[in-house]
């Protein structure tokens, strides 16, 4: 049962100022003498410094600052340490910054950066996966063996790599009746959400505040506290309206880089980034990948073995990308019972623009890679391939691939809902096809905290580190604390955003808002439950453990004409013990996986409360020219309850139409030299409204128990999965043979349905 | 930066001449600001000159949008506007800015190639028309000398009675034609193929078009001997767009297929 049933709209307090335009976002905010920031990108994607000089940049005229490597602290961050504000000695990518200037206006601060001397000598390009794991091949790191990192072999360019065995592979695939070999390529794609990141910075003494669209404030403070040598409590990190992250404004970007600049400057700083900026700078993309799985069966279709070898494109530096080789090994294994596996998986250092947590890291290229290829398996046994999903998915106290022993779970009746929602069996044009595909995707339980305080008048203020980049935080907070103390989700406001007055969070990474801001935000109501059930006690001289709070009231059980309003309760409470809450919320424990065996793991086996989907869509194919449409899609769910429907249907639109765009029209092209051909809309093609088909959506509404707050899992990156594998499975109805690249681009269908195509 | 806004041809002539880029709707000279491949000092805004508004019959002014186009243009005229870009870029973009950029993409294009249509160009001293052959020159190059304004598309009196626009892109909105094409067929079967994307300048396809209009009711086998010329008649190249090979065979396609709704 959703807490907010449909009839019950609750309308996002954000919504209005974001439709009419009066919303505020970094770049809407001007502070007295505010200066402009500009950077130097290398614009080479592998090369050595030769000479850098920003004494003439220095000189123009209405120029406050010109910092390079020689400006701040040496530090290296990330994931694994590879990483300095500013390049030094060599730039590995094109939009590694090289120098960063504050002017008066955008003119003098372009003057500057044309007055920068940058020499480079070139270095040989890394970019082919395959050739940077050969023998020989040129390192992007020459000394990274010194880079501080954890649990990471060193191993020429491979960044991070892992390996997952259990049972015995070979003796699985001597007994199958089949072995299929699949390979796969996938293209790299952008998070591309259409605010492009703006930060500004102002100093107050020996104090900064920035405002930055990060979806991470506490992990954009520490990353300044880390580079600029400063204590958590001289930075704050303040987060405006943000239009969209999808991933790419997670980590630590340009707050440190803006906030030196502000101080060598003495004024405040803006940077706003152009689109261009935003596609080839930030170490936030959607790796490319090459994908091989071989797999044995019985002719009855049932799996014997399963053998993975995944190659991610890691870019130049590690941003968070050290843990996506385990990601990737246990999508491309995916959600079936099969006994013996081998998995292995490298991501691997090239000069492209660095990859990262981007929607669901690793799941819709491992997905669309694994469900094309299961429909081959089931196709050479003979089967329709819902049906060998219904036999080989695993279901509630099954076994998976890692031997993790699953807890009631959806995914059996996802397969069936989605399958009838798109209406499975009709009869279908000859140009139309169903395709179908299942996908899976983990929680990340973590640390959180809200304030929850209820003033004179009756209404609340939750105050979070949770952010909002169209997470529902502003929804589905509120939601939660109105249902513990009986009030009405309009009845709280949310502040939030704010590092120096909200609890540390981990931030709108890795679907975390309601798992883990939700716990909190319930704990510190119940806080409140209790003050507000002891002050209804006194008051109706009966005990606090028969007071109800509910419809704005608290009343003794069993006589609700007993009752006192919770303003009253409030007003008394004003003037005396104060209202306040505040929760943490004990994240709940990761399970355990069992004959497992991994090397360099930086992943987590046991997923807990894995979220299930699965995606059914029909198109039509334009045999001629390999054009595809949508026409309908369902999508169903297991992401636990359902806290706000209004949301989470919304995060499945989103996450399909965003699979459709990676399934069909987004893909970066690079040229020889590592630099991005198409960084812009012109030529990197989101899906429109134009495009949309309908989109029915089931949610699958398991309780699960120990997780988020009334038995709810997730939901953010999960529809994220299943969508681009789904539109292979029915292009491939039609043209006999999977289109081995992804983007399906119109060219490549057409180019496969001529036999050959760019694999 | 200085800014004109001329409410009469003159005035905005003398602007030009004195070195100002004109701004119709801005959808094509702000993308250039905006990559960095324009940057104007000296600016004539052209919406408020009433000349460039208007639209008589057969000549349409230079600033007539593709709004205004898609509610009232001849046939296949707004079918293409219906195409281009998004509302806000059709309440925004004009004819007019559509020709004067010369994108091989622009989808007002082939239409013009297709009905023969000529671009009036008008300088301090002098007017001219130029058929659109003569105009268009290259990859967004044009016969336009710098004091001249265009002021408006004259198209022939009579149009073919047939016609029929589309494109072959990767979405269904705000997308660059891989390849756009224009299909004409008159009562008498003169047939006019015209296209975008294909070439440096929009093209016609003379010996598909010679060989159909002689077909008066073409069989199956001509339908795709046109297709086969058209596709044999373009002249695109490989980019990070697509592949020549490609776009030849997409704009054979489609070429045929628009044919085909003519012969409807
Ligand atoms: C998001 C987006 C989507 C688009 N989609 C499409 C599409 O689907 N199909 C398509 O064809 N185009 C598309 N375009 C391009 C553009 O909208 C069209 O080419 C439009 O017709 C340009 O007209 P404008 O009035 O905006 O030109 P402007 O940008 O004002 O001017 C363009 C150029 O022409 C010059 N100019 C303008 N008027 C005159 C005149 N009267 N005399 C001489 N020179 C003049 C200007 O100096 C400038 O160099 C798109 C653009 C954008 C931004």
């Amino acid at each position: 049962m959703p807490l907010l049933t449909e009839s019950k709209v609750f309308i996002r307090p954000d919504g209005p100022d974001k439709v009419t335009g009066s919303g505020r976002y970094v770049a809407d905010i001007t502070l007295t003498g505010m200066l402009t920031a500009k950077f130097l990108y290398a614009g080479i994607s592998h090369a050595e410094i030769i000479r850098l000089d920003v004494s003439a940049a220095r000189r123009v005229p209405g120029v406050l600052a010109v910092l390079t490597h020689e400006d701040v602290p040496e530090r290296r961050f990330g994931s694994i340490a590879d990483r300095t504000l500013f390049a030094k000695d060599v730039v590995r990518f094109e939009g590694e910054v090289v120098a960063a200037v504050a002017a008066i206006d955008a003119e003098a601060a372009q003057k500057a950066l044309d007055a920068v001397v940058v020499e480079y000598k070139p270095l040989q390009v890394v970019t082919d996966l395959e050739e940077a794991i050969a023998d020989g091949a040129p390192l992007v790191h020459e000394g990274w063996a010194d880079y501080e990192a954890a649990n990471v072999e060193r191993n020429g360019n491979v960044a991070s790599f892992t390996s997952m065995t259990r049972g015995d592979v070979e003796k699985g695939m001597a007994q199958a009746d089949h072995v299929v070999f699949g390979r796969y390529v996938a293209d790299a794609t952008h998070a591309a959400p259409i605010e492009p990141r703006g930060v500004l910075a102002q100093w107050e003494g020996d104090r900064v505040t920035i405002w930055s669209s990060t979806q991470v404030p506490f992990q954009a403070r520490d990353g300044v506290c880390e580079t600029l040598d400063l204590p958590t409590n001289r930075v704050r990190i303040i987060v405006p309206h943000m239009g969209g992250g999808f991933g790419g404004k997670c980590g630590f970007h340009y707050e440190a880089h803006v906030a030196a600049l502000a101080r060598v400057a003495r004024r405040p700083v803006r940077l706003v980034f152009s689109r261009r900026e935003e596609f080839i700078a930030p170490d936030r993309r959607r790796e490319g990948m090459i994908i091989e799985i071989t797999t044995g069966l019985k002719s009855d279709g049932t799996l014997t073995a399963r053998r993975v070898r995944v190659l991610l494109d890691n870019g130049a530096y590690s941003a968070d990308s050290s843990f996506f080789p385990h990601m990737a090994a246990m999508h491309t294994l995916g959600p079936y019972k099969i006994d013996n596996i081998h998995a292995e998986a490298f991501s691997i250092y090239t000069n492209h623009q660095p990859s990262g947590s981007v929607r669901a890291p690793t799941a819709p290229q491992t997905c669309w890679a694994l469900e094309s290829h299961t429909d081959e398996l089931a196709a050479v046994v003979g089967m329709d391939p819902v049906a060998f999903r219904q036999q080989n998915c695993i279901d509630t106290g099954e076994t998976g691939v890692a031997g993790q022993v699953y807890d009631e779970i959806g995914l059996q009746e996802c397969i069936r809902e989605a399958v009838s929602g798109i209406d499975y069996g009709q009869d279908l044009e000859d140009d139309e096809a169903i395709g179908v595909a299942v996908g899976w995707w983990p929680s990340f339980p973590g640390a959180s905290g809200a304030f929850v305080k209820i003033d004179r008048d009756g209404k609340g203020v939750i105050t979070t580190g949770a952010q909002e980049c169209g997470t529902g935080s502003v929804m589905t907070l509120p939601i939660l604390a109105a249902a513990e103390l009986g009030m009405e989700p309009e009845d709280f406001e949310l502040v939030y955003q704010d590092t120096s007055v909200a609890p540390y969070d981990e931030g709108a990474t890795g679907s975390q808002t309601i798992l883990n801001n939700g716990r909190a935000t319930v704990e510190a109501a119940r806080q409140i439950a209790v003050q507000l059930k002891n002050l209804a006690a006194k008051k109706l001289e009966a005990s606090p453990d028969d007071i109800v709070l509910a419809d704005g009231r608290a009343h003794v059980a069993g006589s609700p004409e007993s009752a006192v309003s919770i303003v009253e309760l409030a007003g008394v409470a004003a003037g005396g013990e104060l209202l306040l809450g505040k929760g943490s919320g004990t994240p709940p424990e990761y399970p355990s996986a069992v004959g497992v065996a991994c090397v360099g793991d930086q992943g987590l086996s046991g997923w807990a409360g894995p979220q299930f989907s699965c995606h059914a869509v029909k198109i039509r194919l334009d045999r001629e020219t390999g054009v595809v449409r949508v026409l309908d899609v369902s999508a169903a769910h297991d992401s636990g309850v359902i806290i706000n429907p209004i949301g989470a249907s919304g995060q499945v639109e989103g996450g399909v139409m965003m699979g459709i765009g990676q399934a069909l029209t987004e893909g970066t092209v690079y040229d020889e030299d590592g630099a991005q051909k198409n960084p812009a809309f012109l030529d990197y093609k989101l899906q429109t409204m134009a495009d949309a088909p309908p989109i029915r959506v089931h949610f699958a509404e398991v309780h699960t128990p120990n997780m988020g707050p009334h038995g709810s899992k997730p939901i953010a990156e999960a529809p994220n999965v299943a969508t681009a594998a789904a539109i292979s499975n029915a292009i491939t109805k039609l043209t006999g043979q999977p289109v081995p690249r992804l983007p399906m681009t119109a060219q490549r269908v057409w180019e496969t349905m001529r036999g050959g195509g760019d694999g | 930066m200085e800014v004109h806004h001329p409410t009469s041809l003159p005035d905005a002539l003398r602007a030009v001449a004195a070195g100002a880029t004109p701004l119709a709707g801005g959808t094509d000279l702000m993308v250039e600001i905006n990559f960095g491949h324009a940057l104007p000092d000296h600016v004539v805004g052209l919406r408020r000159v009433e000349e460039l508004n208007s639209w008589e019959d057969s000549r349409i002014g230079a600033g007539v949008t593709w709004r205004r186009i898609d509610e009232k243009g001849p046939t296949a005229l707004a079918e293409a506007a219906r195409t281009v870009g998004s509302p806000q870029i059709r309440n925004a973009g004009t004819i007019g800015g559509n020709v004067a950029t010369a994108s091989p993409a622009g989808d007002g294009l082939p239409f013009l190639a297709a009905v023969d249509a000529s671009i009036e160009l008008v300088s301090p001293t002098s007017t001219r028309h130029l058929l659109w052959s003569d105009f268009f020159v290259g990859v967004k190059q044009t016969a336009k000398a710098p004091d001249e304004l265009i002021v408006a598309i004259q198209l022939p009196e009579r149009l073919p009675s047939r016609q029929a626009f589309g494109k072959v892109g990767s979405r269904n909105a705000m997308v660059i034609a891989t390849v756009g094409c224009v299909v004409t067929r008159d009562d008498d079967g003169k047939t006019t193929v015209a296209l975008g994307s294909v070439a440096p300048t929009p093209i016609r396809a003379f010996r598909a078009e010679e060989m159909i209009s002689a077909e008066t009711s073409p069989s199956e086998s001509a339908l795709f001997e046109f297709q086969r010329l058209v596709s044999e008649d373009v002249r695109p190249i490989t980019d990070h767009r697509s592949t020549e090979e490609y776009r030849r065979h997409a704009a054979g396609v489609l070429a045929r297929r628009l044919l085909e709704r003519c012969l409807r």
